[in-house]
């Protein structure tokens, strides 16, 4: 019941901003798109090469979001503030890759045909993991911790 | 368990056909067998061949304009023996949405199974998530739900002194989930954004006011809280055109600490080459304070993780990219670890050509307290890759090795080589076997081998969803 009661009050809460903001707004900000509008290739992508200046629908550089590997392993910070940009090319699914509640697959064992992709464990990881968690725990628990821990739980107990 | 694979059994079946209705869609399938030797520790070595099946669908055009169905999904059957509390099959439905764009504004309105990355948020729900943007450079966000529960589920007791200890450990979560997000942008120059999240209902340690060994000490009863409530800032900020400061803090108001400071500032003096300087850290009691696996994750160990560094990337040419990096990582109660190195990549042929080599030295702290199971954490780390994709044929070359000062269990180095080779049967079909090789402190011989069959279609005309 508590349930259904929560869903309702912030359905009807979105509901009243969104016509406000219509009333006031109306119709004047510039939305991204729903996909992104040119087919690109696999590997890194440099915005820069295609586009100048600034995203309309965001209000930053698309330069900002060029995907070189401190893009990519700081990518955590672009997808807090403007999540609906990445949809645009990638389906969430690309996303669970790597980032799941319950997973049996680890990532690097999906795509041994793309060793150029920044994949994390890389190698036999029981063993190494054992290493990585001491160093960096903290680092673990963006992902394992609270989600994706029933392999973990065998011996971690 | 039964019945989510019957669940997933039925909305594999319904959802092709649903997304048929639609003018377009994309179907994407992703089959795995695996072939490994795989052993737990006290178990002997068995053979097992488990096969996964994933599966994507998303259907646009579903006759409103600005809505869409998203669907993604796996199943798995083992072939072989399973290993003890292994099940035979397993599945999650990952998620299961509808998505609504208003024409404007970046207005848009999800509903269903979703996952929402927002400010602090990185949440899997079974709810509704709604965005906007407003006038004055303002954004509005907010999402309301369950969290997607896990459907496993472990009651540990164990008793000590003579009392009986039960606690609920990795399926669990709580029944309600709130949270939202506003920010402020100044057009090229700066977005400041405030983030909040509230998850009630978690269950949490029941307990006689005993205490549970985890595997770094204790979690005392009553340290876990049966509510997870978090406030974040957010910042970007861009003063000159190469300048980039990037960053995060967030609190958790249950254990009133901060949980997390993360910051990254990137300069890029020329446009060929980038230095970053990062900086986190995050404490357990305050960020482990929702951990479903204290035992691991314990929120009870008074310690402070942090970790800072700086990258230099060098684009020496179009195709080739340098970096040097090095980072120091340092525990209040373990000590201080380090990591530096290079990386080299390099993209030849009209992207036809991959390849890349790096290096890197792990000076790890080895002052722990339980210095008896603890492995070596020097250790020297090479790898090395290598592929050739012409789009029809795809081949794959990779190398890793990490080389260790001290002996760990009688070896003194662990690598895996792997092979992979793929053929494109049409443009959307893929077939591809890949086949590994590894002898590490806890494997002599370790042989894996893996098939894939992927299959991508869409009708969509365009777009470029990856
Ligand atoms: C191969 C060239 C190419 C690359 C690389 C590329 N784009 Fe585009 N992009 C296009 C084309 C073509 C269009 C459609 C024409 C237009 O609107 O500029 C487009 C349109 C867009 C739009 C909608 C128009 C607008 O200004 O809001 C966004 C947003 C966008 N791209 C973001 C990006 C981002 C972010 C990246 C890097 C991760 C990127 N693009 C990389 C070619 C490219
Ligand atoms: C204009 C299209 C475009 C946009 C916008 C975009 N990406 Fe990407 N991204 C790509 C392409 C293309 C790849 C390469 C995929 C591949 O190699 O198979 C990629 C790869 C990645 C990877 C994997 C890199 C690796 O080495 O494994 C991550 C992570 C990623 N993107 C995150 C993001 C995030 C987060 C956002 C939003 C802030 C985003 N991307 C926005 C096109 C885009
Ligand atoms: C190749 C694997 C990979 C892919 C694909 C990937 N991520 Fe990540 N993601 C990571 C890693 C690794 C981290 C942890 C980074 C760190 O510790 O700073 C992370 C962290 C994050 C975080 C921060 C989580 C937290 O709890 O603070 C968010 C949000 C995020 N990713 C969003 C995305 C989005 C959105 C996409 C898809 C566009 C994506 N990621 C794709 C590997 C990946
Ligand atoms: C970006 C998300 C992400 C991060 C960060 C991450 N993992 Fe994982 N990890 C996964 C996924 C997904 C799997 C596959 C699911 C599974 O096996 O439970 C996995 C699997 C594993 C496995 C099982 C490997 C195997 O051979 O089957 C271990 C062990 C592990 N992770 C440890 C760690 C440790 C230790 C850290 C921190 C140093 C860490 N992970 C950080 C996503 C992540
Ligand atoms: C086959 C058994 C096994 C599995 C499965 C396993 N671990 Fe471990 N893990 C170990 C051992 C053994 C250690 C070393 C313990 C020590 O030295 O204190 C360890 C250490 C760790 C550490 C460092 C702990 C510390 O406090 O220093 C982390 C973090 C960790 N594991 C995370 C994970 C995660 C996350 C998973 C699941 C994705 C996982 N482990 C699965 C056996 C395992």
């Amino acid at each position: 019941m508590k349930f259904t009661r929560l869903i309702a009050i912030v359905a009807a809460l979105a509901g009243l901003l969104t016509a406000t903001v219509y009333s006031v707004h109306a119709a004047s900000g510039v939305s991204l798109p729903a996909s992104h509008p040119e087919k690109l290739e696999e590997g890194r992508v440099s915005c820069a090469e295609c586009h100048e200046d600034q995203i309309k629908g965001i209000l930053k550089p698309f330069a900002a979001f060029n995907h070189s590997t401190q893009f990519i392993l700081n990518h955590k910070f672009y997808a807090g503030q403007n999540d609906q940009i990445c949809s645009a090319c990638h389906k969430r699914s690309f996303c669970n890759d790597c980032h799941l509640s319950k997973e049996e697959m680890k990532p690097a064992l999906k795509y041994g045909d793309r060793p150029d992709r920044m994949i994390p464990h890389r190698g036999d990881y029981m063993t190494q993991h054992k290493i990585d968690g001491k160093i960096d725990k903290g680092s673990c628990y963006k992902c394992h911790g609270r989600a994706n821990n029933e392999k973990c739980m065998g011996c971690h107990r | 368990m039964r019945r989510l694979t019957w669940y997933l059994g039925v909305m594999f079946c319904l959802m092709p056909t649903l997304a048929l209705a639609a003018a377009e869609y994309s179907v994407d399938s992703a089959t795995y067998l695996r072939f490994q030797q795989y052993a737990a520790p006290g178990f002997d070595k068995k053979f097992q061949a488990p096969a996964t099946q994933y599966l994507t669908i998303d259907a646009t055009k579903i006759g409103v304009d600005g809505l869409s169905l998203h669907f993604y999904g796996w199943g798995d059957a083992v072939m072989g023996s399973t290993l003890p509390n292994e099940d035979r099959y397993n599945g999650n439905l990952t998620y299961f949405y509808l998505d609504y764009r208003l024409p404007s504004n970046n207005a848009q309105v999800k509903a269903g199974r979703l996952f929402v990355f927002d400010g602090l948020a990185n949440e899997q729900i079974d709810g509704v998530s709604f965005r906007t943007d407003l006038p004055l450079g303002l954004t509005l966000s907010a999402f309301g739900g369950a969290p997607s529960k896990l459907d496993y589920e472990k009651q540990t007791s164990v008793t000590i002194a003579g009392t009986p200890v039960k606690f609920y450990e990795s399926g669990n979560k709580g029944d309600t989930i709130v949270g939202g997000r506003v920010s402020s942008r100044m057009a090229g120059i700066l977005e400041l954004g405030v983030s909040t999240l509230y998850e009630g209902g978690i269950r949490t340690v029941i307990s006689n006011g005993a205490l549970v060994s985890g595997n770094e000490g204790f979690i005392a009863p009553g340290s876990l809280r049966s509510y997870r409530q978090l406030v974040g800032g957010d910042i970007w900020l861009s003063p000159f055109k190469m300048v980039d400061l990037n960053g995060h803090t967030f609190y958790d108001l249950a254990s009133s600490g901060i949980a997390e400071n993360s910051y990254l500032l990137t300069v890029r003096p020329m446009e060929k080459l980038s230095v970053n300087g990062e900086y986190t850290d995050q404490s357990p009691k305050n960020y482990f304070a929702a951990s479903n696996l204290p035992s691991l994750f314990n929120p009870t160990i008074n310690d402070k993780m942090r970790r800072y560094g700086a990258t230099v990337t060098l684009a020496a040419t179009k195709a080739v990219e340098l970096s040097v990096d090095y980072r120091r990582y340092n525990r209040e109660n373990k000590g201080n670890s380090n990591r530096c190195g290079f990386d080299v990549r390099g993209t030849f042929v009209e992207n036809k050509v991959r390849t890349g080599f790096s290096y890197h030295r792990v000076t790890g702290a080895d002052v722990a307290p339980v210095a008896s199971i603890t492995p070596a954490t020097r250790y020297n780390e090479l790898r090395g890759y290598a592929m050739y994709d012409t789009h029809t044929y795809v081949a794959a070359f990779d190398g890793i090795a990490q080389l260790y000062n001290q002996n760990i269990n009688g070896r003194k180095s662990a690598f895996e080589l792997l092979t992979s080779l793929g053929y494109h049967v049409t443009p959307q079909l893929l077939v591809s076997g890949d086949i590994s090789y590894g002898q590490n402190p806890d494997y002599n011989d370790e042989v894996k081998g893996l098939l894939k069959v992927v299959y991508n279609f869409t009708n969509e005309v365009k777009g470029a969803h990856k």
